[in-house]
This record gives structure tokens, C-alpha cells and sequence, in this order.
């Protein structure tokens, strides 16, 4: 792990620099995406992963492709099918033929051990498949044997969901959902886009990507931009506001919520939402809040970035109920009233 | 580990970054207090012509209403102004919050005043990463200066409440003009009203003062009258007290009428306007001296009568002038007052004039008004007993005028003290035509011999 002392800390302007820098890399492969691409980053050095949501063809693979070559980190990609075990992620135990002729158990690392991880289709794995990234993306460590095994940082998780060919999927279960720092959606490019990507991709080069880090100081280079957006300042009042956003996401009939004076209940979400956001909604609504205050060439977290972070942020996290399903209610419709309603509340 | 010296410049900076919090804060909390201030007056002086109008224009009960009413209305405006003014009443943070926002610093100076706190700086420094990031946050804020000044934040020095003060003000002086004319402006005499009401004692409704109230009238009278009076009084008062009429509900109606109706003299200036009236009682009295203990009035003891009927003479005192809904006071020729001799404002009969008063005769008459009255013979109708029934012809000029008794009362067309009681038409006297014969006492006569026999049969059987 890579220590950076104070003073090689980056500036607030070094970071607005690189983030601008490995967007534009990004940009000479994917066209368009603009959001996407910046919540991807955002993600990135705020140390969440993401979820990416999108038809086929997209450009979900080749973002994340692009990413690994821009940061120039190690990067894998795991195609998850049904018949993916976790073995298959987090690597096992394989029986090795050593020189003297002594077999011993030795560990064989998965593709999990790398420092960008892409999970293509991650809902068409099985759920304890789908488990086995519980640990790595939480905890950054993989168990196998009762042994722990420490993953290099940075550690940067990007699964996609294909949102039809539903057949034969498992949705992810809500405390793998809840691990994503942002919910990130692609959509179809409009005209010009398309024309874009037309002319890029069909041509006899192939736009190439300059990494923004030399290969050995690109880790300690993101750990110590990730250290600066975690010092950056949020006030008692956005903590609490952001904590008040999260509350309001969650029914005021629901058992599991305690019932406050100052909580804001909108209708929508007592209708539609059967559990609200966990309180690591909270957590991304700051850290992503702190992320857009230093692209913002700012110290500080605003209102402003808590609000506009709340659609990717808070999205995944609201299980809807059948109402909301028979009505055509999604998740980001449920939070952009809550929004709405937190920012109407604010003082004059 | 940050230096002191880079310590104590972040601190001077951010001295400089309250100073101009603490400007917008005083200007903003300036209006805060403009606009409860301009809104408790401007309620208060509305609300309060609105109160003086009414006053002019209505009766007590509708005036009670309408004075709930407005009253409420400025209670909950005035609440509301200043409720308005507290809510605009900022503390540090939400200046910082508010300048904000209006100059667009994306919560800096927010931040700024929450972190600012000496505690959570000690804590800073313990984190010298963030203390960093510190300094660039005053840095970054300090360089905005100019985006964050008092007059940039809130340009107004005065409230836009003014409007609404102003506004009221200009009301009440609209109306001004309307109150003092009112104020000056006797109201409309009711047309059936005449300088004398004859009133019947049978229809009147007498009531016991409440000593708490300057409503009622005080009546004077002779022993006789003043008996009959009570004898009345106790009547009505066991007659109201049997059919419980008198609830605590109309008591508190009363009260609150009377309530109104001072406030309404108040407001009006119309209670040191109140007329004297002089009650006159077509009645016989007989005991001047015990009259005249019992009460200081104007009295002729002249007239002797039967009936009951009471008649009113309004007479203004000193030199108040008339009010408006009243009728105007009698007037005499200056010839005819002095004919009267009441240099202190006593109300004389002409036969008191043509016989100036005197002790002996004044005595003699007592005497035998006491005889005649004590035992009942003097009366017409009332005597029965045949020994008394036939007097010697009395000489007495007969006269519609009895007994005077003074009054402290008001119009009943338009006062509010009307309201409290139960109206009485007056008796008004109205012209006879020229085959109608006013009624008159028949005068005493002697009786033929030959017919006294024959009437005292009638009176014995």
C-alpha cells in the first residue's frame, strides 16, 4: 500500500486537472456518455463501484475498458454466466508440483485481483456467485480457506446489467445493490453520436488512449487523490442534510423507521417505496458531494452537490413495491421527488 | 504540522470573512425587525380607524361585533407581522446560508461559519491534510470578497413592510377628514320626538341601577310618587325574578352592551355630551320638605292628579351643547325665563311665577296636601269614603304640569344606552282637529243640595 505524505498531497486544482484529463482520454473512445463517464470517475475517486445499467451494445464493455487503459491500472473482466462459481472469481486452491517434487496447495488468484474489475452481465451469474464479490468490494479482501487475501488498491468494481433478456437472470439482492457507491444508466446515443461512433469505430485506426499515470505511480497517484477528496469539508448542516435525504426516501409507515419531528414524508415514497435508502446512501450522497465540490475547484460540500449526486446515488437503494412497478414508477422518479421536496424545504 | 505563523493568518482571514457576515447579518435582521415593527403599526393604525368609524356608524350590539371582528383581524395580523419578522431574524450560520445562496458561493461561507468554531479548528490542526484544504477554503472565500458584500447580499436598507405602514397611514388620514366631521355633526333628530314626552307609569319597565353601571336613570319625585315608584320597582323586580328573565346570559349582554356603548362615547367624544332631562309627573305633590331631603329637585307642588302619566321635559344643562341625536332642548323667550325666575336653571310653573314662593304659604299648601293626601280624598277616583268625598271647590288653576324630575339620559333614537333597555314609545301629543276637545281635569264643583242626597245614597250602597 502506498503512504503519501502531506506534502505530496495534490491540490484541489491537481485534481480538477486529472479528473478533466482522464475524461477527455476516456472521450476519444466513447462518444457521448458525458454523465456517465463523470460518475464513473466520480465513483472511482470517491472508492466506490458501480453498477452500470444499459441495453446491449451501448459501449457498457469498452467504457470500462477504456477507464482501465486511461488510469493505467491492471484491469480484468469477468463475463458472469449461470455457471460461474465463485471459485471462478476469487481464484482457489490448486495442487502445484513444486521442483523437489513436493504437491502442495497453493493459491490461485481470480480475476478479482486486479485493480479494475469489470463483472459484464453480472445479474445472469447465481446469487452466491454473485456473493462472492460481497467481500472484495466491501472490504477490499478475499477469503478462501480461511485464509484472507488483501486486494491492491485501488480496488474498483464496474458491473453492468443488462435491463432486458430478463430470462434467466438473478436480480442482484439489495445488500449487493447497496454496495454500489453510484447506479450509473447508459442509454442509446442520439444522431450525432451515433455518427461519431460510427466514424471512429470503422476507420483503420482505432483511437488510442494515453494513460494519464506512468504504470508504477498511477496506483499511489488515484490513493492520494482519493485521500483529498476524503478531506475535503462538509459542513454539519449538509451531513444533516444529506442525512435528512436519505431519510425521506424511506416510507413513514414503515416498521423499520423511526418516526421524526423534522423528517420530510413525500407521498410519493410512502406510495410507491416498501424500503428506503440504507444509511450507505448517505455515505455516497457526501462522498460523491466531496468529489463534485473538488471538480468544482471547491473545499467545501454544497447543498447543490448532495442534490445533483442524489439520482445516482440513491436510485439502486429503493426497493419499489408492486404499486410502483404497476404504475411505471422507478427508482431515480422516486428520488427526484424527494429532492424536489428537500430543496422546496429549504429556507428562503 | 502547519506553522503558527500560517495558523494566525488563516485566523486573521477568517476574522475578516465574519466581519462581513456580521454586516449582512445586522442588515438583514434590520429588516427583520422593519418588518414586524411597520407591520404591528400599520395593523394597529388600520385596524384602529377602521375601530373609530365603526363607532360613529353603528349600534352597540353591531358595534361589539364589528369591534370582535376587526380586533381579531389586527390580532392575527399583527401576529403574523411579527411572526414574519422573527422567522426573518437570522443567527450567523443562516446569514452565511442566505449569502450564499444570493451570491452564489456554493455553501462556502456556510462551511466557513459551522467549521469556523475554535473547537472543530483545534480539531483541524490535528489533521494537517485537512487543515490544508482549510486554509484554501479561506483562501478561495476571501478572494470572492467582493461577491459576498452587505450591499450585494441585501441591497434594501428599508423593509418593503414600509409599503404596508404607509399604506395604513394614508387610510387613516383619508378617513380623518370623515371622523372629525362626524365628530362635529349633530346626528338627525327622530321626527316623532318633541321637547315633551308624556310617558304612562303603567308602561313603563322599571329596573334597579346597577351600582356598577353608569346606565339608568335617577329619578327624582315626591314622597307619593317616589312610593308608588318603588311599589313598582319591587312589582317588576318579583314579576322578572319569578319568570327568571333575567338570565346570567342577558345580564352579560347588558354588560357588554354597556361595555360598547362608554367605549363607543369614548371613541366618539360624546359622553361629556349627555342631556339633563327634566321628568315632569302629572302628580300631586304633597310632601315638599320630605321631597326635597330626598332629592334636590325641581319640583311644583301645584298640580294635583290622579293619573300617572309622566311627562318629560328636556332641558339641557350648563352649557353643553346639544346632542346630536337628541332633541333640542326647550326653548324659552328670554321674557318667559325671567316671567320664571329660574336664574339657577330651576323649571318654575306660571303659578309659582304669579305667586312667588313663600315659607307661610308654602307651609299652609304642605299641610294640606299632607291632610288631603293622608286621607286620600284629594285624589280623583280614589276617594271612596262618602265623609270626604265632597271638598270645598278647589281654586287651583289646573295645569298638565306636576312634578320635575332631572334625568341624566340619552337620545334613545341612536344611543347606545337604547340598546341596553327595553324601548318605550313615548306618549307624543299630537294636534287636535277642530271636533276634538283635549282631555281635561273636571274641575270641582259645588253640589246642588237637592242632589246630595241622592249621591251620597250611591257612594253609601
Amino acid at each position: 500500500m502506498s503512504e503519501v505524505s502531506a506534502l505530496e498531497m495534490p491540490t484541489v486544482g491537481d485534481f480538477a486537472r486529472v479528473f478533466r484529463h482522464i475524461q477527455s482520454e476516456i472521450h476519444k473512445v466513447i462518444v457521448g456518455h458525458e454523465q456517465a463517464v463523470e460518475e464513473l470517475l466520480m465513483a472511482l475517486f470517491a472508492g466506490g463501484h458501480v453498477l452500470i445499467e444499459g441495453v446491449p451494445g451501448t459501449g457498457k464493455t469498452t467504457l470500462v475498458k477504456t477507464l482501465g487503459l486511461a488510469l493505467n491500472l491492471s484491469f480484468n473482466r469477468i463475463q458472469f454466466t449461470v455457471d460461474l462459481m465463485p471459485a471462478d472469481i476469487t481464484g482457489t486452491r490448486v495442487i502445484l508440483t513444486g521442483e523437489d517434487g513436493r504437491r502442495d496447495f497453493q493459491f490461485q488468484r481470480g480475476p478479482v485481483f486486479c485493480n479494475i474489475l469489470l463483472g459484464d452481465e453480472i445479474n445472469r451469474a447465481t446469487p452466491k456467485t454473485q456473493s462472492a464479490l460481497l467481500e472484495a468490494m466491501a472490504e477490499l479482501q478475499v477469503t478462501v480457506a480461511a485464509k484472507t487475501y488483501p486486494l491492491e488498491p485501488p480496488f474498483f468494481v464496474m458491473a453492468t446489467l443488462n435491463p432486458i433478456e430478463m430470462e434467466g437472470t438473478y436480480p442482484l439482492p439489495e445488500a449487493q445493490l447497496d454496495r454500489f457507491l453510484f447506479k450509473v444508466k447508459l442509454n442509446y446515443p442520439d444522431e450525432d453520436q451515433l455518427i461519431r461512433i460510427i466514424s471512429t469505430t470503422t476507420g483503420p485506426e482505432e483511437a488510442g488512449v494515453e494513460p494519464a499515470f506512468p504504470r508504477e505511480e498511477a496506483s499511489m497517484r488515484i490513493e492520494s487523490l482519493k485521500k483529498l477528496v476524503r478531506n475535503v469539508i462538509a459542513a454539519p448542516a449538509i451531513e444533516q442534510y444529506a442525512a435528512r435525504m436519505v431519510r425521506a426516501t424511506q416510507p413513514a409507515n414503515s416498521k423499520f423507521v423511526a418516526d421524526s419531528p423534522r423528517a420530510v414524508h413525500e407521498e410519493t415514497v410512502n406510495r410507491y417505496v416498501m424500503f428506503g435508502s440504507s444509511p450507505r446512501g448517505a455515505q455516497a450522497l457526501i462522498l460523491g458531494g466531496k468529489v463534485r465540490a473538488l471538480l468544482d475547484g471547491r473545499a467545501n460540500v454544497a447543498r447543490e452537490d448532495i442534490e445533483a449526486i442524489a439520482p445516482s446515488a440513491l436510485s439502486h437503494r429503493i426497493m419499489l413495491n408492486y404499486a410502483a412497478h404497476s404504475d411505471g414508477i422507478d427508482g431515480a422518479h422516486v428520488v427526484e421527488r424527494v429532492v424536489r421536496s428537500l430543496h422546496s424545504a429549504r429556507p428562503a | 504540522m502547519a506553522s503558527s505563523n500560517q495558523v494566525r493568518k488563516t485566523e486573521e482571514k477568517l476574522g475578516l470573512i465574519f466581519g462581513r457576515i456580521r454586516s449582512i447579518r445586522t442588515r438583514l435582521n434590520s429588516l427583520a425587525w422593519q418588518r414586524g415593527v411597520f407591520g404591528l403599526l400599520g395593523w394597529s393604525i388600520a385596524i384602529g380607524a377602521l375601530i373609530v368609524l365603526a363607532a360613529f356608524y353603528f349600534q352597540p350590539l353591531t358595534f361589539l361585533i364589528v369591534l370582535f371582528v376587526l380586533s381579531f383581524i389586527a390580532i392575527a395580523g399583527i401576529l403574523e407581522s411579527l411572526r414574519a419578522g422573527w422567522r426573518m431574524h437570522v443567527n450567523r450560520a443562516a446569514a452565511a446560508s442566505i449569502a450564499d445562496r444570493r451570491a452564489d458561493l456554493k455553501g462556502r461561507l456556510e462551511t466557513i461559519v459551522e467549521i469556523g468554531q475554535r473547537h472543530k479548528i483545534v480539531k483541524l490542526r490535528q489533521a494537517p491534510e485537512r487543515l490544508l484544504l482549510w486554509s484554501y477554503l479561506i483562501e478561495d472565500t476571501l478572494s470572492r470578497e467582493e461577491e459576498y458584500a452587505p450591499a450585494r447580499i441585501e441591497a434594501r436598507r428599508i423593509s418593503r413592510s414600509l409599503y404596508g405602514f404607509l399604506g395604513a397611514v394614508a387610510f387613516a388620514l383619508a378617513i380623518a377628514p370623515l371622523i372629525i366631521r362626524l365628530h362635529s355633526k349633530p346626528l338627525p333628530i327622530p321626527a316623532n320626538q318633541d321637547d315633551e314626552v308624556t310617558l304612562d307609569l303603567n308602561d313603563l319597565h322599571l329596573r334597579a341601577a346597577d351600582p356598577d353601571s353608569d346606565d339608568g336613570v335617577e329619578v327624582h319625585a315626591d314622597a307619593q310618587t317616589m312610593r308608588r315608584l318603588e311599589d313598582k320597582l319591587a312589582a317588576e323586580t318579583a314579576a322578572g325574578s319569578g319568570k327568571g328573565s333575567d338570565t346570567p346570559m342577558d345580564r352579560m349582554m347588558s354588560h357588554a352592551k354597556g361595555l360598547a356603548g362608554r367605549l363607543q362615547d369614548k371613541l366618539t367624544g360624546r359622553t361629556q355630551q349627555h342631556q339633563r332631562l327634566t321628568l315632569k309627573l302629572a302628580e300631586n305633590s304633597q310632601d315638599m320638605n320630605s321631597l326635597e331631603k330626598r332629592a334636590p329637585l325641581k319640583l311644583n307642588p301645584h298640580r294635583k292628579g290622579e293619573d300617572a302619566d309622566a311627562h318629560f321635559e328636556h332641558e339641557k344643562t350648563g352649557n353643553e351643547s346639544p346632542l346630536p341625536n337628541t332633541p333640542p332642548p326647550k326653548t324659552r323667550d328670554p321674557e318667559q325665563a325671567r316671567s320664571e325666575g329660574g336664574g339657577d336653571g330651576d323649571i318654575s310653573t306660571p303659578e309659582q311665577r304669579a305667586n312667588p314662593p313663600d315659607n307661610s304659604s308654602d307651609k299652609s299648601a304642605d299641610q294640606e296636601n299632607s291632610e288631603s293626601s293622608s286621607n286620600g280624598g284629594s285624589s280623583h277616583g280614589v276617594g271612596a269614603d262618602p265623609d270626604t268625598l265632597f271638598g270645598a271647590a278647589s281654586d287651583a288653576k289646573l295645569t298638565s304640569q306636576g312634578f320635575e324630575i332631572s334625568i341624566d339620559a340619552r337620545s334613545e333614537a341612536k344611543g347606545p344606552k337604547a340598546a341596553g333597555h327595553a324601548y318605550l314609545p313615548p306618549k307624543v301629543r299630537t294636534p287636535l282637529n277642530s271636533s276634538q276637545h283635549p282631555d281635561e281635569p273636571i274641575a270641582r264643583a259645588s253640589v246642588p243640595e237637592d242632589d246630595r242626597a241622592a249621591i251620597k245614597k250611591v257612594f253609601e250602597r
